[in-house]
């Protein structure tokens, strides 16, 4: 009996409903799903997890217009949702405006005008369907993203197709997802059509659970064609992840999250005159907590900080890069300054991230989100806004909503 | 001792299904206006005045500006009203509703439906205000109900010319419930204004038309809509402009009670939009969109219901513009999600919309950002009272 409500008790801590972006990133782990900490959202790095989540209702709060320009950001989240339920040995869901941010950055790569204004559509109104069932030991999952839109007056249009398929079966976990379609077009002048071509994409990898450690390893691979008229730029993306997650239960309410990882990503577009090229490298180690403060209260946190962390860049220049957004963007994200062009080959600087997050839980619903995160004057809009602040007034950003039914 | 836990259970039951305000639809996806097809809540009483029979004794008020043009998130009218049961027959007095009033549009503030930018309107003619809706309904093996709406309005001036500016509208709504069935009619009889700049100016909505069926079947509810409004605008020195819409939605909804207090709900429904501004040149749009919505509502303590839900067009999402040019488009950017809760009091319940209110705080922009903001906490707020 004693064994049977302890196991009950695990159970309605580990099965509650931990399902958010908040989550993931306030343990210091990436918002599009973990390698090693259970989360809702890692549906979408490896399909089979719906069988993890079923049951339930999702809601990111955020907003459904343009201007957090197509990125999804902590001041500015997207809204998306969605739901996932079992029926018998299968389940099956709906998710709706899970847009890809990576998708939205290689897209800007081709935009062509002097101006701020994007030349192309940005995925949009994406629906993933979902579906999975049993197999034996095996679960598996699959997943087909689906967003397409156009605009006749401005002569645009862009559609994107995607398939994940995914399996756990027992310690192990494998996914494979596969870009099936990625384009989109600009051809409002007539001769000079711009146009992202996505000539292929994929992500697979997997990881292996050894006692209370979970070694993993992905590889996402993509490359594409930017057309200016006659030019015609290749692009490349490249992604690599190889590390070990380590998940110490520390009673049947707290826990202890370690991450050490290798990471390294790469863009290359390879313009005739000289080729311009982004890597991050680097080698993180995370270190979290998650512990019910109170019945009603969950609290998480980590830090992390670059063992090693470096950014190469090359020939980031404003030819190469002329869209105003687009030049911000990918400066931004890899030379770590909106703006500066300067071909870089230093350590990342500003490595050691403190991140913060709480849960209120009133039974089958839950309510996350990310604190701390409100700047010194409480406007979580601001640019620097984790200055060690709890304000009250804004309590959370990335603010989510998930409901066990 | 059955008998007490099956009236413990139709209390609570009953406790926890009475809402009632404009916040609570949105929160759900639902039209805040008219209510749901499918979710019962108090403002269903707008769409199918025989609603009338099965929520009433109470009082609601949603806050709100006097001064509001157009129902909006940041401006939301100032409205409210009570509902009795009277014995055999069951009575209600609204007061300010703005339901399918066209104030923007008649005001200039909102542009014509079919995208054109054409300006129907002028901001000095009288908007429809102070408006005065009756409601009546019974039971007689089907329950029916009536609702008249009133408003008018007139101002004696010297300038900008010596005359008078008035308003006066009427609209008349029937329906009926019969068992798994219903149905209903709301019938825009008059809306006009007259004397705007010039006393010759003069604003006339359509005869409009809300019409719809709805059957619920094995815990499903079909439904479909016939909607259509319109306006025309005649001004002294300008010719005539016109707007018009037709709007007609056909689907199903899903509630699943996952408990006495939690409840879950789904709908899909075919949306189809046909549009036009007449001017000089004619705009005619068409809007064909599946729009779905998934929401939740839950009892998260005993003094706080919280509920959410995201919608968005899948498949079928094309704005189909002809004017000098046919050219078509996606409706961008419309995955929603709205969230609310309801603070209860036991008869006495605040809803609000939460989550709206932007990283910086304000609530001057209908700003959702996915912050949570304790300092200007909700929005819409509206207080009911159960007697």
């Amino acid at each position: 009996m004693k064994t049977f409500l302890i196991t009950l008790a695990m159970l309605s801590f580990t099965g509650s409903a931990f399902a958010s972006k908040a989550r993931l990133l306030a343990l210091g782990d990436d918002k599009d799903g973990s390698f090693f900490i259970d989360d809702f959202r890692n549906i979408f790095l490896n399909s089979a997890y719906i069988h993890n989540h079923k049951d339930m209702v999702f809601l990111e709060l955020g907003d459904n217009g343009t201007s957090n320009a197509n990125i999804d950001a902590d001041a500015d989240q997207k809204a998306m949702g969605g739901f996932i339920k079992s029926a018998g040995n299968f389940v099956y869901g709906l998710y709706l405006g899970n847009e890809s941010d990576t998708d939205n950055l290689l897209r800007a790569t081709a935009w062509t005008s002097t101006g701020a204004s994007a030349d192309l559509n940005p995925v949009d109104n994406v629906t993933d369907f979902f579906f999975g069932g049993e197999a034996g030991d095996i679960k598996w999952g699959a997943n087909l993203l689906y967003s397409k839109s156009e605009d006749e007056a401005a002569k645009r249009e862009d559609e994107r197709y995607a398939v994940r398929l995914g399996m756990l079966m027992g310690d192990v976990e494998a996914f494979a997802n596969i870009s099936v379609g990625n384009e989109a077009s600009n051809n409002l002048t007539s001769g000079s059509e711009v146009k992202f071509d996505g000539s292929s994409g994929y992500h697979v990898g997997g990881s292996y659970k050894v006692g209370d450690f979970t070694p993993y390893v992905s590889y996402k691979d993509g490359t594409w064609d930017n057309i200016n008229g006659t030019t015609k730029t290749e692009g490349s993306f490249t992604e690599i992840k190889v590390g070990v997650g380590h998940v110490k239960e520390v009673s049947s309410s707290s826990r202890i999250y370690t991450r050490v990882n290798y990471f390294s990503e790469e863009v290359e577009l390879k313009y005739a005159a000289n080729a311009a090229t982004a890597k991050l490298t680097n080698i993180p180690l995370v270190i979290g907590f998650e512990s019910n403060a109170t019945s009603w209260l969950t609290l998480r946190g980590s830090v992390s900080t670059n063992l090693m962390g470096k950014r190469e860049t090359k020939n980031l220049s404003a030819a190469n890069l002329p869209n105003l957004t687009t030049r911000s963007l990918i400066t931004t994200r890899y030379n770590g300054t909106a703006n500066d062009l300067t071909d870089r080959d230093e350590t990342i600087q500003n490595a050691t991230v403190v991140s913060a997050g709480a849960t209120l839980n009133f039974g089958k619903l839950s309510v996350d989100g990310l604190i701390g995160t409100s700047g010194a004057g409480g406007d979580a809009s601001v640019a620097n806004s984790k200055v060690g602040v709890l304000a009250l007034d804004r309590l959370m950003t990335r603010v989510a909503m998930t409901y066990s039914f | 001792m059955k008998k007490q836990i099956v009236l413990a259970t139709i209390a609570t039951l009953a406790t926890t299904s009475v809402y009632a305000t404009k916040a609570r639809m949105r929160g759900l996806g639902q039209d805040g206006d008219r209510g749901s097809f499918y979710i019962d809540d108090t403002r269903n009483v707008f769409r199918n005045a025989a609603n009338i029979n099965k929520t009433n004794n109470y009082i609601v008020t949603e806050w709100g500006t006097a001064a509001s043009t157009d129902d909006s998130a940041i401006a939301p009218s100032a409205e409210g009203g009570f509902f009795r049961n009277g014995g055999s027959f069951n009575y209600g007095l609204y007061l300010g509703a703005d339901v399918d009033s066209q104030n923007g549009i008649r005001n200039g503030t909102t542009t014509g439906y079919a995208g054109s930018g054409l300006v129907v309107g002028e901001s000095d003619l009288i908007k429809r205000d102070n408006e005065l809706d009756l409601f009546f309904g019974g039971d007689m093996g089907v329950e029916w109900g009536a609702r008249l709406s009133y408003a008018n309005s007139s101002a004696d001036i010297t300038t900008p010319f010596a005359g008078e500016r008035k308003h006066s509208s009427l609209g008349l709504g029937l329906g009926m419930v019969m068992g798994d069935l219903e149905a209903y009619a709301n019938i825009g009889l008059n809306d006009e204004s007259e004397g705007g700049n010039l006393a010759a100016d003069k604003w006339e909505a359509d005869s409009a038309i809300d019409a719809g069926l709805a059957y619920d079947w094995m815990g499903y509810t079909f439904f479909a809509n016939y909607n259509t409004d319109g306006a025309k605008y005649t001004n002294a020195t300008l010719a005539a402009v016109e707007t018009s819409r037709t709007d007609l939605t056909v689907g199903v909804g899903h509630i699943k009670e996952v408990s006495s207090t939690s409840r879950m709900f789904m709908d899909v429904s075919y949306f189809n939009r046909k549009a036009e501004d007449k001017s000089t040149t004619t705009t005619e749009q068409t809007t064909s969109a599946l729009p779905v919505t998934v929401g939740f509502e839950t009892d998260a303590t005993s003094w706080l219901t919280l509920r959410g839900s995201i919608s968005q067009r899948v498949l079928i999402n094309s704005v189909e513009t002809k004017s000098t040019a046919t050219t078509k488009a996606t409706g961008a950017d419309n995955t929603n999600v709205e969230a609310g809760m309801t603070l209860n009091f036991g008869k006495l319940m605040i809803d609000g919309v939460i989550g709206n209110t932007g990283a910086a705080g304000s609530a001057a922009t209908d700003t959702e950002t996915g912050a949570l903001s304790l300092d200007r906490l909700s929005t819409r707020v509206a207080v009911h009272y159960w007697f």
